[in-house]
């Protein structure tokens, strides 16, 4: 298990070099400049500016700067922005609002998909299972750049139940984490019929149907541990996109998070939060591979097996 | 706007706070860095110049840290002297200080002048203090020292500006937040005095010295003033705090019709007909000192003929783009500069004429085949819209090939790129007043001007502008300018579509906020009425 874990770290790390090498260049290669804007800046004064972060130097020696202040976690580096806020300290107050919105999205995501995927399973072929599945089409088809704003004209300014827009309080983190739930909540219904079909499919499953077990039984205690499968393999990726892939619905409930702070950094040129955003994400879906790995280890003997034998 | 929760604007309004959506998110609160309207509107807050805007007429000046000034015969030095000074003639007022107690001086002004100069400061704005003698031979390095620039400190409270050119209208230049003092003291505690991007501008660092200070700064969510007590108007200042909201235009709207903001930033041009029609009495459309043209690159063919040019301008039914694709009340451009209420009226210049620009495309070097060229547009659903009406409008008016007028749209940043290096055809563009003058728009037409970026140039308007720099009574003055206008019109290297408006929706509890065409609104004489 501890070789397990070492080489996942080595991997990545590599990973995260070759994301910190690629982000570097892929910077460079967009036109425009960060310190240019409507109002032309004269040359002189572009320069100045392009002095002062270091961006008038050769390439590589721009690249292992770069190195190290990811290693640094870009502690004291400033956002080209000129807000007087450090790299850190823009991130380390907007993450935690895009965690708590994609926390609320994928426990609604959850509690939507995984029970409409059992029963979907449960009644297969019926009209339980098409509506159910027809459902969750809807909630894969239709993109949050319609569902947001939807929601918040009938929920938020019609209905009154919830803020329409805004972060003013825990009544605001509703609607956002509902419009990046729906999404995922019919992923997960798909992907839960798709792994309670085959566990109910197997052998055990119709030897305790023959000694007359209740169906209950069989669906919550037999078969659910193993019909989970896909959807827990799904939740690394699932949280990583919830958090990472927040930019829309945040824009369009003016939330103050991780999302919304990418978008400008990358509207804006600002080439060291650019660089952050995407440090933190990588780091994020890394660790969310890592933490499903485990979690499947957990759940399935098989794998267990086979995780003793590299290590041993 | 029903809602089963309490309305959070009527209950700011009870507790004194305007919330008002501003945007996009702040790029700096630091008045020698600011560029954008937005940000501009929260250094209103936070800092107050020698001059105040007026609350309801542009062209009114208002005493501000300045208690009275004086210019000189010919407008070229000009003498602001500071609250608190003992004047002659003139009554002993409260001094204006700044948000930690310490006294504003002449020294201070002087201080964010230098600063904002400074080479090493590249401050965006500094173009704006190149009214003072030198400023621009010190901001471009020519010059190192900066007693050459012409401002100085006479003592503490008497300010002496001298200019290169005479001014009558200084007073309503020196209200743009460029000339706004900064606290020697802070700045330095936090690096040079020349650096930017220092802590200076975060809560608990900044110091301001107008009616409101800084309370907090949460990025991509708000800033948040409060009331300053050391402001030397502090007992007349209405509110005791205003939030400033960055938000997406439609996003600012449903907001406001939620009860969470009193006032948008804007209104998008797709919900006008929507509030006209369900809440007419929310809904301000008011003029805005502003243009909307397009860049002509007059080394492109076609677009290197002027009779090319001029029949373009000629075959925009300008009517028809106001009425049925911006609907926000705009006025149809006749020329370049807008109307300027009681100073300034533009030439009749262009007008809409089908037949005369058949005529004059046929006369044109290129006769009636005319060569493909592109009209470039910054990524937006607005400017797409109005240029397909106008690519259509030149395909009817001039009987074109369907092909010849192609749009690309390009990303803001990359679009910027492209218009300065001048790799365009035609492109889009806007230009919003910093005071109520005309120079504020016609300087930017001058040879090699940085904003020109059309490769037009003509000595004849240049030399126009000189005189008009020259020329010491302001009427005359204004005659030359608009003689300058005719020229550049002549030419066009750029055609006028529209002058702006401000749409915006407010909520009727706000009150004294008044239509203003530079937009710019004394914070502090706002209030709100009782609810209905």
């Amino acid at each position: 298990m501890a070789r397990f874990l070492i080489n996942r770290l080595i991997q990545a790390i590599i990973v995260l070099l070759c994301i910190v090498t690629v982000t570097f260049f892929l910077i460079r290669a967009v036109p425009g400049s960060p310190f240019q804007e409507e109002r032309a800046i004269p040359a002189h004064l572009v320069a100045e500016m392009e002095a002062k972060f270091g961006l008038d130097q050769p390439w590589p020696v721009q690249l292992f700067k770069y190195y190290g202040r990811c290693l640094t976690f870009f502690h004291e580096v400033d956002s080209m922005s000129n807000s007087g806020f450090t790299i850190r300290e823009l991130i380390a107050s907007s993450f935690p609002i895009s965690f708590r919105i994609a926390m609320g999205g994928l426990l609604i995501a959850l509690v939507i998909g995984l029970p409409l995927g059992v029963m979907a399973a449960a009644r297969k072929n019926t009209w339980m299972d098409y509506s159910f599945m027809s459902l969750a089409l809807v909630g894969i088809c239709l993109p949050t750049l319609v569902i947001g704003p939807v929601l918040s004209q009938w929920i938020g300014i019609q209905l009154g139940w919830f803020d329409a827009a805004g972060w003013w309080g825990p009544g605001s983190w509703i609607l956002p984490a509902i419009t990046l739930g729906m999404f995922y909540a019919g992923y997960f219904a798909r992907l839960t019929r798709g792994g309670m079909l085959d566990v109910l499919n197997q052998d055990f499953v119709r030897t305790a149907r023959a000694k007359g077990l209740p169906e209950w039984r069989i669906l919550v205690v037999h078969t659910l541990k193993g019909g989970l499968l896909p959807s827990v393999t799904f939740m690394g990726p699932a949280i990583a996109g919830l958090i990472g892939g927040s930019f829309v619905v945040e824009k369009i409930f003016a939330v103050p998070g991780q999302g919304i702070l990418f978008l400008n950094a990358i509207v804006n040129r600002d080439h060291f939060l650019i660089m952050g955003c995407v440090l933190v994400y990588g780091i994020l879906i890394l660790v969310m591979n890592l933490v499903v790995d485990l979690a499947q280890v957990a759940m399935n003997p098989r794998l267990r097996g086979e995780t003793q034998t590299t290590s041993e | 706007m029903a809602s089963c929760r309490v309305d959070r604007a009527d209950q700011a309004a009870e507790d004194n706070i305007l919330v008002l959506g501003n945007g996009a998110e702040p790029k700096a609160l630091d008045p020698g860095q600011v560029q954008s309207v937005g940000d501009s509107n929260i250094m209103l807050a936070l800092f107050e110049g020698l001059v105040n805007y007026h609350i309801s007429d542009d062209n009114l000046h208002q005493p501000g840290v300045a208690q009275a000034w004086e210019a000189n015969e010919d407008f070229t030095v000009w003498k602001f002297y500071l609250r608190g000074g003992d004047h002659e003639n003139q009554p002993k007022l409260a001094p204006s200080k700044w948000s930690n107690g310490e006294l504003v001086t002449a020294g201070d002004f002087v201080f964010a002048y230098k600063r904002t100069l400074s080479p090493k400061y590249a401050s965006p704005y500094a173009s704006m203090l190149y009214f003072l003698e030198n400023a621009q031979d010190f901001n471009e390095g020519t010059i190192t020292d900066f007693s050459e620039v012409g401002v100085k400190a006479i003592d503490d409270f008497t300010l002496e500006c001298r200019l290169h050119s005479p001014t009558a209208y200084f007073p309503g230049v020196v209200k743009h937040q460029t000339w706004y003092p900064v606290h020697p003291g802070t700045i330095e505690k936090f690096g040079d005095f020349d650096d930017k991007y220092t802590a200076w501008q975060r809560p608990g660092n900044h110091v301001g010295n107008g009616p409101f200070q800084l309370k907090s700064w949460r990025i991509n969510d708000k800033v948040v003033v409060e009331r300053n007590p050391h402001y030397w108007g502090a007992a007349d200042v209405k509110l005791d705090e205003v939030w400033f909201i960055p938000a997406d235009t439609y996003t600012e709207e449903r907001m406001f019709r939620d009860g969470s903001i009193h006032m948008t930033y804007v209104l998008p041009p797709t919900l006008i007909d929507y509030y006209k029609k369900n809440y007419p009495e929310l809904l301000r459309v008011e003029p805005y000192s502003g243009s909307y043209f397009y860049r002509c690159n007059i080394k492109e063919p076609p677009l290197d003929d002027p009779k090319v040019r001029r029949a373009l301008a000629m075959a925009i039914d300008r009517e028809k783009i106001v009425k049925f694709v911006t609907r926000g009340g705009q006025m149809p451009a006749s020329a370049f500069t807008p109307p300027i209420g009681g100073v300034y009226d533009p030439p009749d210049s262009i007008r809409f004429d089908p037949v005369e620009a058949r005529k004059l495309l046929a006369e044109s070097k290129y006769g009636t085949n005319l060569p493909k060229f592109e009209l470039l547009i910054n990524t937006s659903e607005q400017h797409r819209k109005i240029a397909e009406a106008i690519q259509d409008m030149w395909r009817t008016n001039l009987q074109l090939d369907p092909d010849v007028i192609s749009i690309n749209n390009q990303e803001w940043k990359v679009f910027q790129v492209t218009t300065f290096e001048k790799k365009y055809e035609m492109a889009r563009a806007g230009w919003i007043a910093d005071y109520v003058d005309p120079t504020t728009f016609l300087d930017m037409w001058r040879r090699g001007d940085s904003n020109n970026n059309t490769n037009w140039g003509s000595d004849q308007y240049d030399g126009l502008l000189k005189k008009a720099a020259l020329e010491q009574d302001p009427e005359q003055r204004l005659k030359i300018l608009y003689q300058a206008e005719e020229v550049l019109m002549e030419d066009l290297p750029i055609i006028p579509i529209y002058w702006y408006t401000r749409v915006y929706a407010i909520h009727p509890r706000v009150k004294n906020w008044h239509p203003l065409v530079l937009d710019k609104h004394d914070y502090k004489q706002i209030y709100f009425g009782p609810p209905n």
